[in-house]
Protein backbone atom coordinates (compact mmCIF):
# COMPACT_ATOMS: atom_id res chain seq x y z
CA UNK A 1 0.00 0.00 0.00
CA UNK A 2 2.80 2.64 0.64
CA UNK A 3 3.58 2.23 -2.58
CA UNK A 4 0.13 3.45 -4.22
CA UNK A 5 0.60 6.37 -1.73
CA UNK A 6 4.32 6.89 -3.43
CA UNK A 7 2.40 6.74 -7.14
CA UNK A 8 -0.35 8.99 -5.68
CA UNK A 9 1.91 11.54 -4.48
CA UNK A 10 3.82 11.18 -8.01
CA UNK A 11 0.66 11.80 -9.93
CA UNK A 12 -0.66 14.88 -8.13
CA UNK A 13 2.94 16.54 -8.49
CA UNK A 14 3.22 15.63 -12.30
CA UNK A 15 -0.32 16.28 -13.52
CA UNK A 16 -1.67 18.71 -10.91
CA UNK A 17 -4.92 17.06 -9.85
CA UNK A 18 -5.88 13.54 -9.18
CA UNK A 19 -7.17 11.23 -11.86
CA UNK A 20 -10.38 10.72 -12.83
CA UNK A 21 -11.83 7.13 -12.12
CA UNK A 22 -13.60 6.02 -15.75
CA UNK A 23 -17.14 5.94 -15.51
CA UNK A 24 -18.63 2.63 -14.23
CA UNK A 25 -20.76 1.60 -17.07
CA UNK A 26 -17.60 1.85 -19.17
CA UNK A 27 -16.16 -1.16 -16.85
CA UNK A 28 -19.43 -3.25 -17.22
CA UNK A 29 -19.23 -2.93 -20.98
CA UNK A 30 -15.91 -3.88 -21.13
CA UNK A 31 -16.60 -6.98 -18.86
CA UNK A 32 -19.78 -7.45 -21.19
CA UNK A 33 -16.87 -7.68 -24.35
CA UNK A 34 -15.13 -10.62 -22.19
CA UNK A 35 -18.43 -12.29 -21.55
CA UNK A 36 -19.82 -12.27 -24.98
CA UNK A 37 -16.50 -12.75 -26.58
CA UNK A 38 -16.00 -16.27 -24.39
CA UNK A 39 -19.20 -16.77 -25.20
CA UNK A 40 -18.33 -16.39 -28.60
CA UNK A 41 -15.47 -18.45 -28.30
CA UNK A 42 -17.28 -21.18 -26.38
CA UNK A 43 -20.23 -21.32 -28.61
CA UNK A 44 -19.01 -23.67 -31.04
CA UNK A 45 -18.51 -26.47 -28.37
CA UNK A 46 -21.15 -25.71 -26.46
CA UNK A 47 -24.20 -25.93 -28.63
CA UNK A 48 -23.89 -29.70 -28.26
CA UNK A 49 -23.33 -29.69 -25.08
CA UNK A 50 -26.01 -27.28 -23.90
CA UNK A 51 -28.83 -28.36 -25.80
CA UNK A 52 -31.57 -29.97 -23.60
CA UNK A 53 -29.02 -28.69 -20.68
CA UNK A 54 -31.35 -25.38 -19.91
CA UNK A 55 -34.57 -24.99 -21.76
CA UNK A 56 -34.88 -21.00 -23.18
CA UNK A 57 -38.46 -20.56 -22.00
CA UNK A 58 -39.79 -18.62 -19.59
CA UNK A 59 -42.73 -20.72 -18.86
CA UNK A 60 -40.99 -23.73 -19.55
CA UNK A 61 -37.99 -23.91 -17.59
CA UNK A 62 -35.68 -26.28 -17.77
CA UNK A 63 -37.83 -27.87 -20.31
CA UNK A 64 -35.52 -29.99 -22.71
CA UNK A 65 -34.66 -28.50 -25.82
CA UNK A 66 -37.14 -25.88 -25.85
CA UNK A 67 -36.01 -23.94 -28.76
CA UNK A 68 -32.47 -23.09 -28.99
CA UNK A 69 -30.12 -23.29 -26.16
CA UNK A 70 -29.40 -19.72 -26.46
CA UNK A 71 -27.21 -17.41 -25.37
CA UNK A 72 -26.23 -17.04 -21.24
CA UNK A 73 -27.05 -14.18 -21.33
CA UNK A 74 -30.63 -14.42 -22.88
CA UNK A 75 -32.22 -17.25 -20.25
CA UNK A 76 -35.59 -16.42 -18.58
CA UNK A 77 -34.11 -16.96 -14.91
CA UNK A 78 -30.56 -16.65 -13.68
CA UNK A 79 -30.61 -20.38 -12.63
CA UNK A 80 -31.08 -21.50 -16.24
CA UNK A 81 -28.19 -19.18 -18.10
CA UNK A 82 -25.86 -20.71 -14.57
CA UNK A 83 -26.64 -24.06 -15.66
CA UNK A 84 -26.24 -22.77 -19.37
CA UNK A 85 -22.68 -21.48 -18.45
CA UNK A 86 -22.05 -24.90 -16.62
CA UNK A 87 -22.90 -26.90 -19.68
CA UNK A 88 -20.26 -25.15 -21.70
CA UNK A 89 -16.72 -26.29 -22.91
CA UNK A 90 -14.58 -24.16 -21.41
CA UNK A 91 -11.43 -26.08 -21.78
CA UNK A 92 -12.05 -26.16 -25.75
CA UNK A 93 -12.30 -22.13 -25.65
CA UNK A 94 -9.33 -21.58 -23.28
CA UNK A 95 -7.14 -22.27 -26.43
CA UNK A 96 -5.94 -19.35 -28.04
CA UNK A 97 -7.01 -15.38 -27.61
CA UNK A 98 -10.47 -15.88 -25.76
CA UNK A 99 -10.90 -11.81 -25.65
CA UNK A 100 -10.31 -11.44 -29.75
CA UNK A 101 -12.54 -9.24 -31.15
CA UNK A 102 -13.42 -11.90 -33.58
CA UNK A 103 -14.42 -13.94 -31.01
CA UNK A 104 -16.82 -10.87 -29.47
CA UNK A 105 -18.21 -10.93 -33.22
CA UNK A 106 -19.28 -14.81 -33.24
CA UNK A 107 -20.83 -14.40 -29.84
CA UNK A 108 -22.70 -10.87 -30.83
CA UNK A 109 -23.77 -13.17 -33.79
CA UNK A 110 -24.80 -15.82 -31.15
CA UNK A 111 -27.09 -13.22 -29.47
CA UNK A 112 -28.59 -11.66 -32.44
CA UNK A 113 -29.64 -15.08 -33.38
CA UNK A 114 -31.70 -15.58 -30.00
CA UNK A 115 -32.95 -12.01 -30.55
CA UNK A 116 -33.76 -12.81 -33.92
CA UNK A 117 -36.37 -15.22 -32.86
CA UNK A 118 -38.04 -12.38 -31.42
CA UNK A 119 -38.51 -10.80 -35.05
CA UNK A 120 -40.34 -12.27 -37.98
CA UNK A 121 -37.76 -11.42 -40.17
CA UNK A 122 -33.69 -12.56 -40.13
CA UNK A 123 -31.96 -10.14 -38.76
CA UNK A 124 -28.91 -8.22 -40.31
CA UNK A 125 -25.64 -9.50 -39.63
CA UNK A 126 -26.90 -12.45 -37.87
CA UNK A 127 -28.13 -15.81 -39.06
CA UNK A 128 -31.12 -16.43 -37.11
CA UNK A 129 -33.19 -19.52 -37.77
CA UNK A 130 -36.22 -19.03 -36.22
CA UNK A 131 -39.31 -17.11 -37.90
CA UNK A 132 -41.10 -16.64 -34.31
CA UNK A 133 -40.55 -16.10 -31.03
CA UNK A 134 -40.17 -19.13 -28.91
CA UNK A 135 -42.66 -19.02 -25.94
CA UNK A 136 -41.76 -16.88 -23.30
CA UNK A 137 -38.12 -16.53 -25.03
CA UNK A 138 -37.20 -13.01 -25.17
CA UNK A 139 -40.51 -11.93 -23.20
CA UNK A 140 -38.69 -13.98 -20.30
CA UNK A 141 -35.62 -13.00 -20.66
CA UNK A 142 -36.91 -9.27 -20.78
CA UNK A 143 -38.20 -9.56 -17.37
CA UNK A 144 -41.91 -9.44 -19.26
CA UNK A 145 -42.46 -12.90 -18.77
CA UNK A 146 -45.92 -13.42 -17.46
CA UNK A 147 -47.60 -13.54 -20.54
CA UNK A 148 -45.44 -15.77 -23.08
CA UNK A 149 -45.94 -14.82 -26.55
CA UNK A 150 -47.54 -17.94 -28.32
CA UNK A 151 -45.17 -20.07 -30.44
CA UNK A 152 -47.10 -18.92 -34.09
CA UNK A 153 -47.08 -15.53 -33.13
CA UNK A 154 -44.46 -13.34 -35.68
CA UNK A 155 -44.04 -9.80 -34.25
CA UNK A 156 -42.67 -7.09 -36.50
CA UNK A 157 -39.06 -6.88 -36.42
CA UNK A 158 -38.86 -2.52 -35.76
CA UNK A 159 -41.78 -3.07 -33.06
CA UNK A 160 -39.75 -6.32 -31.11
CA UNK A 161 -36.51 -4.15 -31.46
CA UNK A 162 -38.02 -1.21 -30.75
CA UNK A 163 -39.86 -2.51 -27.22
CA UNK A 164 -36.73 -4.81 -26.63
CA UNK A 165 -34.03 -1.49 -26.55
CA UNK A 166 -36.89 0.46 -24.91
CA UNK A 167 -36.96 -2.17 -21.90
CA UNK A 168 -32.81 -2.19 -21.96
CA UNK A 169 -32.85 1.52 -21.65
CA UNK A 170 -35.06 2.09 -19.25
CA UNK A 171 -33.65 -0.58 -16.47
CA UNK A 172 -30.71 -2.31 -17.51
CA UNK A 173 -27.75 -1.00 -19.42
CA UNK A 174 -26.66 -4.64 -19.98
CA UNK A 175 -29.28 -5.30 -22.63
CA UNK A 176 -28.78 -1.53 -24.44
CA UNK A 177 -25.11 -2.58 -24.52
CA UNK A 178 -25.94 -5.98 -26.43
CA UNK A 179 -28.57 -4.44 -28.30
CA UNK A 180 -26.67 -1.23 -29.03
CA UNK A 181 -23.33 -3.52 -30.33
CA UNK A 182 -25.44 -5.77 -32.60
CA UNK A 183 -27.57 -3.68 -34.09
CA UNK A 184 -25.60 -0.40 -34.82
CA UNK A 185 -22.24 -2.89 -35.35
CA UNK A 186 -20.35 -0.33 -33.96
CA UNK A 187 -18.02 0.15 -30.71
CA UNK A 188 -18.31 1.73 -26.90
CA UNK A 189 -18.74 5.20 -28.51
CA UNK A 190 -21.58 4.77 -30.65
CA UNK A 191 -23.39 2.46 -27.22
CA UNK A 192 -22.04 5.24 -25.22
CA UNK A 193 -23.35 7.80 -27.00
CA UNK A 194 -27.15 5.63 -26.57
CA UNK A 195 -26.56 6.22 -23.12
CA UNK A 196 -26.76 9.80 -23.82
CA UNK A 197 -30.08 9.35 -25.70
CA UNK A 198 -31.45 7.33 -22.01
CA UNK A 199 -30.70 10.32 -20.09
CA UNK A 200 -32.69 12.97 -22.41
CA UNK A 201 -35.23 9.99 -22.30
CA UNK A 202 -35.70 10.32 -18.70
CA UNK A 203 -35.16 14.26 -17.87
CA UNK A 204 -38.04 14.40 -20.68
CA UNK A 205 -40.48 12.42 -18.82
CA UNK A 206 -39.24 13.87 -15.71
CA UNK A 207 -40.13 17.02 -17.87
CA UNK A 208 -43.26 16.08 -18.28
CA UNK A 209 -44.56 14.48 -14.82
CA UNK A 210 -43.32 18.08 -13.67
CA UNK A 211 -45.51 19.71 -16.26
CA UNK A 212 -48.64 17.40 -14.92
CA UNK A 213 -47.99 18.54 -11.21
CA UNK A 214 -51.04 20.57 -10.51
CA UNK A 215 -53.12 19.79 -13.65
CA UNK A 216 -56.10 17.83 -13.61
CA UNK A 217 -55.00 14.46 -14.69
CA UNK A 218 -53.20 16.57 -17.55
CA UNK A 219 -55.76 18.90 -18.01
CA UNK A 220 -54.87 22.62 -16.93
CA UNK A 221 -56.87 23.87 -13.84
CA UNK A 222 -59.93 25.25 -14.62
CA UNK A 223 -60.21 24.47 -17.97
CA UNK A 224 -63.73 23.38 -17.23
CA UNK A 225 -63.30 19.58 -17.98
CA UNK A 226 -65.36 17.37 -15.79
CA UNK A 227 -63.99 13.68 -15.53
CA UNK A 228 -67.16 12.61 -17.43
CA UNK A 229 -65.50 14.41 -20.45
CA UNK A 230 -62.33 12.22 -19.86
CA UNK A 231 -61.44 9.31 -22.59
CA UNK A 232 -62.04 6.39 -21.71
CA UNK A 233 -58.58 5.45 -21.43
CA UNK A 234 -56.92 7.96 -19.28
CA UNK A 235 -55.29 7.60 -16.15
CA UNK A 236 -58.12 8.72 -14.32
CA UNK A 237 -60.64 6.15 -15.29
CA UNK A 238 -57.80 3.53 -15.31
CA UNK A 239 -57.16 4.36 -11.40
CA UNK A 240 -60.59 4.38 -10.85
CA UNK A 241 -60.98 0.99 -12.74
CA UNK A 242 -58.61 -0.84 -10.60
CA UNK A 243 -59.84 0.40 -7.58
CA UNK A 244 -63.61 -0.66 -8.42
CA UNK A 245 -62.25 -3.97 -9.09
CA UNK A 246 -60.55 -4.50 -6.25
CA UNK A 247 -63.36 -3.13 -4.12
CA UNK A 248 -67.02 -3.92 -5.87
CA UNK A 249 -66.43 -6.04 -9.39
CA UNK A 250 -66.16 -5.74 -13.21
CA UNK A 251 -64.95 -2.56 -14.35
CA UNK A 252 -66.68 0.13 -15.43
CA UNK A 253 -65.87 2.03 -18.14
CA UNK A 254 -66.64 5.61 -17.98
CA UNK A 255 -68.76 5.16 -14.98
CA UNK A 256 -67.64 7.71 -12.33
CA UNK A 257 -67.27 7.84 -8.20
CA UNK A 258 -66.45 10.82 -6.28
CA UNK A 259 -63.77 10.45 -4.52
CA UNK A 260 -61.83 7.28 -6.17
CA UNK A 261 -58.08 7.97 -6.93
CA UNK A 262 -55.97 4.80 -5.59
CA UNK A 263 -56.66 1.00 -5.58
CA UNK A 264 -56.86 -0.03 -1.85
CA UNK A 265 -56.52 -3.32 -0.64
CA UNK A 266 -59.62 -3.49 1.49
CA UNK A 267 -62.84 -3.35 0.83
CA UNK A 268 -63.45 0.15 2.79
CA UNK A 269 -65.93 2.18 1.65
CA UNK A 270 -65.16 5.25 -0.95
CA UNK A 271 -65.13 8.52 0.49
CA UNK A 272 -68.22 10.49 -0.34
CA UNK A 273 -67.10 13.99 -0.32
CA UNK A 274 -70.94 15.19 -0.87
CA UNK A 275 -71.17 14.69 2.40
CA UNK A 276 -71.44 17.56 4.70
CA UNK A 277 -71.13 17.07 8.52
CA UNK A 278 -73.89 18.30 10.39
CA UNK A 279 -72.29 18.44 13.82
CA UNK A 280 -71.89 21.73 15.16
CA UNK A 281 -68.46 23.14 15.90
CA UNK A 282 -67.79 24.37 18.90
CA UNK A 283 -65.00 26.93 20.23
CA UNK A 284 -62.87 25.39 22.83
CA UNK A 285 -63.13 26.55 26.33
CA UNK A 286 -60.17 29.34 26.93
CA UNK A 287 -57.25 28.33 28.51
CA UNK A 288 -55.90 29.73 31.49
CA UNK A 289 -52.31 30.40 31.80
CA UNK A 290 -50.84 29.73 35.73
CA UNK A 291 -48.58 31.77 37.09
CA UNK A 292 -45.46 29.62 37.09
CA UNK A 293 -44.58 28.45 40.71
CA UNK A 294 -41.83 29.18 42.20
CA UNK A 295 -39.21 26.70 41.67
CA UNK A 296 -36.69 25.46 44.09
CA UNK A 297 -34.12 26.78 42.57
CA UNK A 298 -34.02 30.25 42.50
CA UNK A 299 -31.07 32.08 42.03
CA UNK A 300 -32.91 35.35 42.33
CA UNK A 301 -34.57 35.08 45.79
CA UNK A 302 -33.29 34.54 48.26
CA UNK A 303 -35.84 32.67 49.95
CA UNK A 304 -35.35 29.57 47.31
CA UNK A 305 -34.53 26.27 49.18
CA UNK A 306 -31.01 26.00 47.34
CA UNK A 307 -30.00 29.70 47.40
CA UNK A 308 -26.99 30.14 49.73
CA UNK B 1 -51.20 -21.20 18.72
CA UNK B 2 -48.35 -19.51 17.67
CA UNK B 3 -49.61 -17.09 15.12
CA UNK B 4 -46.64 -16.19 11.99
CA UNK B 5 -46.44 -12.41 12.81
CA UNK B 6 -46.62 -11.69 9.11
CA UNK B 7 -50.09 -11.63 7.88
CA UNK B 8 -49.70 -13.73 4.84
CA UNK B 9 -46.75 -14.84 2.69
CA UNK B 10 -45.62 -12.10 -0.04
CA UNK B 11 -46.53 -13.79 -3.47
CA UNK B 12 -44.51 -13.23 -6.31
CA UNK B 13 -45.61 -10.57 -8.42
CA UNK B 14 -44.61 -7.79 -10.81
CA UNK B 15 -43.48 -4.76 -10.47
CA UNK B 16 -45.92 -1.36 -11.58
CA UNK B 17 -45.51 0.22 -14.85
CA UNK B 18 -47.00 3.52 -15.33
CA UNK B 19 -48.92 4.52 -18.69
CA UNK B 20 -46.38 6.20 -19.58
CA UNK B 21 -43.50 3.94 -19.46
CA UNK B 22 -46.13 1.64 -21.26
CA UNK B 23 -46.47 3.13 -24.10
CA UNK B 24 -42.67 2.91 -24.20
CA UNK B 25 -42.65 -0.78 -24.44
CA UNK B 26 -41.66 -0.52 -21.12
CA UNK B 27 -43.36 -4.14 -19.29
CA UNK B 28 -43.53 -4.78 -15.75
CA UNK B 29 -40.22 -6.76 -14.09
CA UNK B 30 -41.32 -9.94 -12.56
CA UNK B 31 -40.20 -9.85 -8.96
CA UNK B 32 -40.09 -12.87 -6.70
CA UNK B 33 -37.80 -14.33 -4.03
CA UNK B 34 -35.87 -16.83 -6.33
CA UNK B 35 -32.69 -14.29 -6.36
CA UNK B 36 -29.41 -16.11 -7.38
CA UNK B 37 -26.22 -14.77 -6.81
CA UNK B 38 -23.46 -16.45 -9.02
CA UNK B 39 -20.97 -13.91 -8.14
CA UNK B 40 -19.01 -13.42 -4.80
CA UNK B 41 -17.82 -10.70 -2.60
CA UNK B 42 -14.40 -9.97 -3.51
CA UNK B 43 -12.27 -10.90 -0.66
CA UNK B 44 -9.71 -9.34 1.10
CA UNK B 45 -6.88 -10.89 -1.11
CA UNK B 46 -8.30 -10.12 -4.11
CA UNK B 47 -8.10 -6.18 -2.87
CA UNK B 48 -4.71 -6.69 -1.55
CA UNK B 49 -4.31 -8.13 -5.07
CA UNK B 50 -5.94 -5.15 -6.30
CA UNK B 51 -3.26 -2.57 -4.53
CA UNK B 52 -0.26 -5.38 -5.30
CA UNK B 53 -0.39 -5.44 -8.87
CA UNK B 54 -1.17 -1.30 -8.86
CA UNK B 55 1.35 -0.13 -6.71
CA UNK B 56 4.24 -1.64 -9.30
CA UNK B 57 2.75 -0.54 -12.06
CA UNK B 58 1.73 2.79 -11.04
CA UNK B 59 5.10 3.34 -9.87
CA UNK B 60 6.66 2.75 -12.86
CA UNK B 61 4.13 4.89 -14.81
CA UNK B 62 4.32 7.78 -12.55
CA UNK B 63 8.38 7.68 -11.83
CA UNK B 64 11.17 5.83 -13.91
CA UNK B 65 8.79 5.18 -17.30
CA UNK B 66 6.82 8.00 -17.20
CA UNK B 67 9.56 9.77 -19.95
CA UNK B 68 9.54 6.68 -21.66
CA UNK B 69 5.94 6.51 -22.10
CA UNK B 70 5.89 10.18 -22.52
CA UNK B 71 8.40 9.46 -25.94
CA UNK B 72 6.26 6.91 -27.13
CA UNK B 73 3.22 8.70 -27.30
CA UNK B 74 5.01 11.29 -29.02
CA UNK B 75 6.66 9.25 -31.40
CA UNK B 76 3.12 7.51 -32.52
CA UNK B 77 0.39 9.85 -31.63
CA UNK B 78 -2.20 8.35 -33.49
CA UNK B 79 -4.82 6.07 -32.30
CA UNK B 80 -3.35 6.22 -28.66
CA UNK B 81 -6.57 3.98 -27.35
CA UNK B 82 -4.91 1.46 -29.22
CA UNK B 83 -1.45 2.21 -27.75
CA UNK B 84 -2.35 2.40 -24.07
CA UNK B 85 -4.54 -0.33 -24.11
CA UNK B 86 -1.66 -1.98 -25.55
CA UNK B 87 0.52 -1.48 -23.18
CA UNK B 88 -2.37 -1.81 -19.94
CA UNK B 89 -2.53 -5.24 -21.14
CA UNK B 90 0.94 -6.37 -21.35
CA UNK B 91 1.49 -4.97 -17.99
CA UNK B 92 -1.00 -6.88 -16.33
CA UNK B 93 -0.44 -9.72 -17.93
CA UNK B 94 3.30 -9.37 -17.33
CA UNK B 95 2.39 -8.80 -13.01
CA UNK B 96 0.19 -11.90 -13.19
CA UNK B 97 2.59 -14.43 -14.69
CA UNK B 98 5.22 -12.86 -12.55
CA UNK B 99 2.93 -13.60 -9.32
CA UNK B 100 2.00 -16.70 -10.30
CA UNK B 101 6.11 -17.85 -10.40
CA UNK B 102 6.14 -16.09 -6.94
CA UNK B 103 3.37 -18.78 -5.77
CA UNK B 104 0.28 -16.02 -5.88
CA UNK B 105 -2.24 -16.76 -8.01
CA UNK B 106 -4.14 -13.61 -8.74
CA UNK B 107 -8.32 -13.94 -9.15
CA UNK B 108 -8.93 -12.46 -13.01
CA UNK B 109 -12.14 -11.44 -11.91
CA UNK B 110 -10.27 -8.31 -10.29
CA UNK B 111 -7.89 -7.54 -13.69
CA UNK B 112 -10.60 -5.26 -15.64
CA UNK B 113 -10.58 -2.58 -12.74
CA UNK B 114 -6.49 -3.02 -12.52
CA UNK B 115 -6.08 -2.28 -16.00
CA UNK B 116 -8.77 0.34 -15.99
CA UNK B 117 -6.86 2.44 -13.21
CA UNK B 118 -3.16 2.50 -15.73
CA UNK B 119 -5.00 3.23 -18.97
CA UNK B 120 -6.51 5.97 -16.35
CA UNK B 121 -2.95 6.93 -15.00
CA UNK B 122 -1.36 6.79 -18.55
CA UNK B 123 -4.27 8.98 -20.63
CA UNK B 124 -3.81 11.59 -17.47
CA UNK B 125 -0.10 11.93 -18.53
CA UNK B 126 -1.31 12.01 -22.29
CA UNK B 127 -3.43 14.71 -21.51
CA UNK B 128 -0.95 16.61 -19.04
CA UNK B 129 1.75 16.30 -22.01
CA UNK B 130 -0.78 17.54 -24.75
CA UNK B 131 -0.75 14.53 -26.86
CA UNK B 132 -4.59 14.12 -26.01
CA UNK B 133 -7.14 17.13 -26.32
CA UNK B 134 -10.51 15.19 -25.26
CA UNK B 135 -13.13 17.74 -25.98
CA UNK B 136 -15.79 16.80 -22.83
CA UNK B 137 -15.49 14.32 -20.17
CA UNK B 138 -17.74 11.95 -22.09
CA UNK B 139 -14.97 11.71 -24.95
CA UNK B 140 -12.41 11.08 -22.22
CA UNK B 141 -14.72 7.79 -20.77
CA UNK B 142 -15.06 6.63 -24.27
CA UNK B 143 -11.21 6.75 -25.12
CA UNK B 144 -10.84 4.81 -22.06
CA UNK B 145 -13.46 2.34 -22.66
CA UNK B 146 -11.84 1.71 -26.48
CA UNK B 147 -8.09 1.38 -24.88
CA UNK B 148 -9.50 -0.79 -21.83
CA UNK B 149 -11.08 -3.05 -24.68
CA UNK B 150 -7.55 -3.17 -26.58
CA UNK B 151 -5.81 -4.12 -23.40
CA UNK B 152 -8.39 -7.26 -22.94
CA UNK B 153 -7.40 -8.24 -26.57
CA UNK B 154 -3.92 -7.70 -25.79
CA UNK B 155 -3.74 -10.09 -22.40
CA UNK B 156 -5.68 -12.30 -24.34
CA UNK B 157 -3.05 -12.53 -26.65
CA UNK B 158 -0.47 -12.97 -24.43
CA UNK B 159 -2.00 -15.98 -22.86
CA UNK B 160 -3.17 -16.47 -19.53
CA UNK B 161 -3.51 -20.16 -18.64
CA UNK B 162 -5.26 -19.01 -15.37
CA UNK B 163 -8.45 -17.79 -17.56
CA UNK B 164 -11.77 -18.98 -16.96
CA UNK B 165 -14.72 -18.71 -19.96
CA UNK B 166 -17.27 -19.15 -17.95
CA UNK B 167 -15.88 -16.53 -14.95
CA UNK B 168 -16.11 -14.00 -17.87
CA UNK B 169 -19.34 -15.12 -18.90
CA UNK B 170 -20.80 -14.98 -15.60
CA UNK B 171 -19.96 -11.96 -14.77
CA UNK B 172 -21.51 -10.87 -17.98
CA UNK B 173 -25.16 -12.40 -17.01
CA UNK B 174 -24.69 -10.88 -13.75
CA UNK B 175 -24.08 -7.17 -15.59
CA UNK B 176 -27.26 -7.69 -18.03
CA UNK B 177 -29.30 -9.01 -14.85
CA UNK B 178 -28.38 -6.05 -12.70
CA UNK B 179 -28.07 -8.97 -9.96
CA UNK B 180 -26.00 -6.59 -7.69
CA UNK B 181 -25.51 -2.55 -7.29
CA UNK B 182 -23.46 -1.23 -9.09
CA UNK B 183 -20.77 -0.06 -6.54
CA UNK B 184 -20.56 -3.98 -5.70
CA UNK B 185 -20.12 -4.89 -9.45
CA UNK B 186 -17.12 -2.40 -9.59
CA UNK B 187 -15.78 -3.83 -6.38
CA UNK B 188 -15.96 -7.40 -7.92
CA UNK B 189 -14.54 -6.36 -11.18
CA UNK B 190 -11.21 -4.93 -8.97
CA UNK B 191 -12.11 -0.99 -8.46
CA UNK B 192 -10.80 0.55 -5.68
CA UNK B 193 -14.09 2.04 -4.27
CA UNK B 194 -12.01 4.14 -1.28
CA UNK B 195 -9.89 6.33 -2.79
CA UNK B 196 -10.92 10.25 -3.42
CA UNK B 197 -7.93 12.10 -3.17
CA UNK B 198 -8.03 16.14 -3.25
CA UNK B 199 -5.12 17.84 -5.25
CA UNK B 200 -3.31 20.19 -2.65
CA UNK B 201 -4.44 23.80 -3.06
Amino acid sequence: MGSIVKSIGKAIKKVGKFVVKAAPYILMAVALYAGIAAYGATAATASAAASGAAGAGAAGAGAAGAGAAGAPFLHATAAQSTAYIASTNAAAAASGNMFSYANYEAGTKELATNIGKMSGTPLTGGSPTGTSIPAGDMSGAMGGGTAPVAETASVGWYEGVKNYIATAMDGNKGYALIAGSQLLGTGISAIAAAFDDTEEKKLAFAEKQLKQQGTHFGFAPGEGRTPEEMPADSPFWMGYNQNLAMNAGAPVPGAFAHGIKQPTTSNRRTLNYDYSPKGVVTQSAAKTFNKKPQGMINLNQKGGVLNG
Amino acid sequence: MVKDGRAQQIPTGQSVVSPEDAELGIQPERLGSQMSDPLQEPTKEEESQVDMLLGGILDFVWGDGYDEIKGRMERSPNNLQQTIGGWAGRMVNVEVKSAAEGGVNVSRDILIGVAAEIINAVAEIAKKEKLWKPANDKEEEQFQGEALMYALEKYGELGDEGLNPQKSMEMAMSILREEQPEAQMMSQLGVRQKEEAKPYG
